[in-house]
């Protein structure tokens, strides 16, 4: 019985395809056969196209397929681990983003173990994937922050000031004089920071400090307040008489009050 | 013969659904569900799952989930996902009076309307579809009949699921963890404010397009070209110099309700606090009693008696004397 109609990954199955007519699909040294792979589709992140095999790493447990485009040799890889069980490789770049797949199955993979312990590496010109595999990925500008630990930040991002740091938003113009968006960072401290350092805060235990130094004289009152600095002096004086017999001494033990006279007889 | 193209192709084979998925006859006692959707009804599709989709290619799968008609002219074609990050289906819509092979793009926001609720409502998948045979659609679905998916059905293929998982920056948000509040003593009535402290505060969400950092109070920022990255360092009047008042973490932040001062953080200010008596610093300061002088405390009292004690006194008269 004839099939008029063959399905889409069947009727590819003896052809280059998912690489280019062109394409030798052999490193002089090793080869992929007509249908290694159904199918294919990778948009990688920061790619140019002309995406193309760059070289295949073969280990006694896994494989790994790099691929490349004219910019970089490695820009995305897929691995398939032994035993071959998957019929899908999952393309990722060096930060585990997304790239494509390639469509296999386990028997079709089944070629690499024929191919040696070793990396295979290939040219453009024999393994470039087909346009129709290289779906264009929108320039999105910012794709990620990479924090110091490597790991990348994507999607939905927060920025959090915290410990002194504050973030404000505020519109500005560009160079253009358009409206455009600012992120402020103002570095102002925590001044409470030594009271944080002292997690958890049952171990901090606040005092009640002395804020005002009353002065009680018959029926007179005077409040003391301190300074900008916080400090406060006590001075003995008496505008009637320079000589007068009271003194405020300051010593390494504290304050003495005393009255100069002559002491009494014992 | 002219080749047929690869529409007319689709209309027989299960393409875009993945083989053995869609096109199965229905068993004579069985009830009619998406694996027996002939192919000639959807020719063509593709999707491109969102940055917070959370798909995998290894875990996931799109498929069709229902086909139905709501009215006489209306067919409904809702594609799911079964990613995490996918909450919405997609519904592509068809009328009788469509020809064929007629195509529609929807993006999962347009018709939701909780979505647009949703952080910075970004569009959480989107999706194209080509139907086949318009005529034959309408003659084999009666009207509010809906078949449903059972699981393994109407598959589509993975190729044509564009995965765009984690790979950009959608927004950005900016919030500033709270400042370090300060705790009134035991005895002392606890600081009040009209709002609850110890959140993340929320200073602008949702950011998109062209940002730039400004550097603000002690601070400058850099860019490396060669590493491409962002510096931002700490100087002390650097930026905009130092604030001469407090810098909010929040717009509407305000010092505590119960104080007499302004200070955010529910503290005193410098010239508020005893720091130094005559240069001595706490935390005790020894007020001590010498020659002719007694000191007695109170509770909260000291008083300073100068009463001359273990002085000699001289012996006078108040009373005058003449002459």
């Amino acid at each position: 019985m004839q099939t008029f109609y063959p399905e889409l990954l069947p009727s590819l199955e003896n052809t280059n395809y998912p690489f280019i007519p062109a394409a030798s699909l052999s490193n002089n040294s090793v080869f992929f056969l007509q249908g290694t792979f159904l199918d294919a589709q990778i948009y990688a992140v920061g790619g140019v196209g002309n995406y193309y095999i760059s070289s295949v790493v073969i280990t006694s447990n896994h494989f790994k397929i790099n691929i490349g485009d004219s910019n970089n040799s490695t820009l995305i890889s897929g691995t398939v681990q032994l035993p071959i069980v998957e019929s899908i490789i999952e393309l990722t770049d060096s930060y585990g983003r997304p790239a494509g797949l390639l469509v296999s199955e386990p028997s079709r993979l089944a070629l690499f173990s024929t191919w040696g312990i070793g990396t295979h590496t290939f040219e453009a010109k024999q393994t470039t994937f087909a346009i129709t595999c290289q779906i264009p990925v929108p320039d999105a500008g910012v794709t990620g922050f990479v924090l110091p630990d490597g790991s990348l930040v994507t999607g939905n991002v927060w920025f959090v000031g915290e410990d002194g740091v504050v973030l404000r938003h505020e519109v500005g113009e560009d160079k253009y004089g358009n409206p455009t968006d600012l992120i402020r960072v103002d570095i102002v401290g925590d001044p409470l920071f030594l009271q944080r350092l002292c997690n958890p805060e049952s171990l901090f235990v606040p005092v009640n400090p002395v804020r005002t130094v009353r002065i009680v004289a018959d029926n007179q009152t005077f409040d003391c307040t301190p300074d900008e600095f916080g400090n406060i002096t006590i001075q003995m004086n008496d505008s009637l008489a320079a000589d007068a017999a009271l003194r405020v001494r300051t010593t390494d033990v504290g304050l003495v009050f005393s009255v100069e006279g002559s002491a009494t007889k014992e | 013969m002219a080749k047929p193209n690869f529409f007319n192709e689709n209309l027989n084979r299960s393409y875009p659904f993945r083989v053995g998925t869609v096109d199965i006859e229905k068993a004579v006692s069985g009830s009619v569900t998406l694996v027996n959707l002939p192919d000639k009804f959807i020719v063509d599709c593709g999707f491109i799952l969102g940055p917070l989709s959370q798909f995998s290619e290894q875990l996931n799968q799109v498929y069709l989930s229902k086909v139905s008609r709501p009215d006489s002219s209306t067919i409904l074609f809702e594609f799911a996902c079964d990613a995490a990050g996918i909450s919405k289906p997609l519904v592509f819509t068809r009328h009788d009076t469509d020809p064929n092979f007629t195509s529609e793009f929807v993006e999962s926001s347009q018709d939701s309307v909780s979505e647009s609720t949703d952080l910075c409502s970004e569009p959480e998948w989107s999706g194209y579809l080509v139907t086949g045979d318009t005529a034959a659609l309408f003659s084999m679905i009666s009207s509010g009949q809906t078949i449903e998916r059972q699981a393994t059905e109407a598959v589509i293929e993975p190729t044509l699921i564009q995965n765009l998982a984690n790979n950009q920056v959608v927004s950005i948000s900016l919030a500033n963890s709270d400042r370090t509040r300060a705790i009134r003593p035991e005895n002392c009535p606890a600081l009040e404010w009209n709002f609850v402290p110890g959140q993340i505060f929320v200073q602008a969400a949702c950011l998109q397009g062209n940002l730039a950092f400004r550097p603000g109070y002690n601070c400058t920022i850099s860019q490396l070209r060669q590493t491409n990255e962002i510096q931002l360092q700490a100087i002390e009047l650097a930026g905009a110099g130092s604030p001469c008042d407090q810098v909010p973490i929040f717009p509407s932040e305000t010092a505590p309700t119960n104080t007499d001062n302004d200070v955010l953080e529910g503290d005193r200010y410098c010239n508020e606090v005893l720091r130094t008596i005559n240069g001595i610093q706490g935390p005790n300061v020894n007020v001590y009693a010498g020659t002719g002088v007694s000191i007695v405390s109170a509770e909260n009292e000291l008083t300073i008696d100068i009463n001359f004690r273990d002085l000699s006194l001289c012996a006078y008269s108040t009373v005058s004397e003449s002459l």
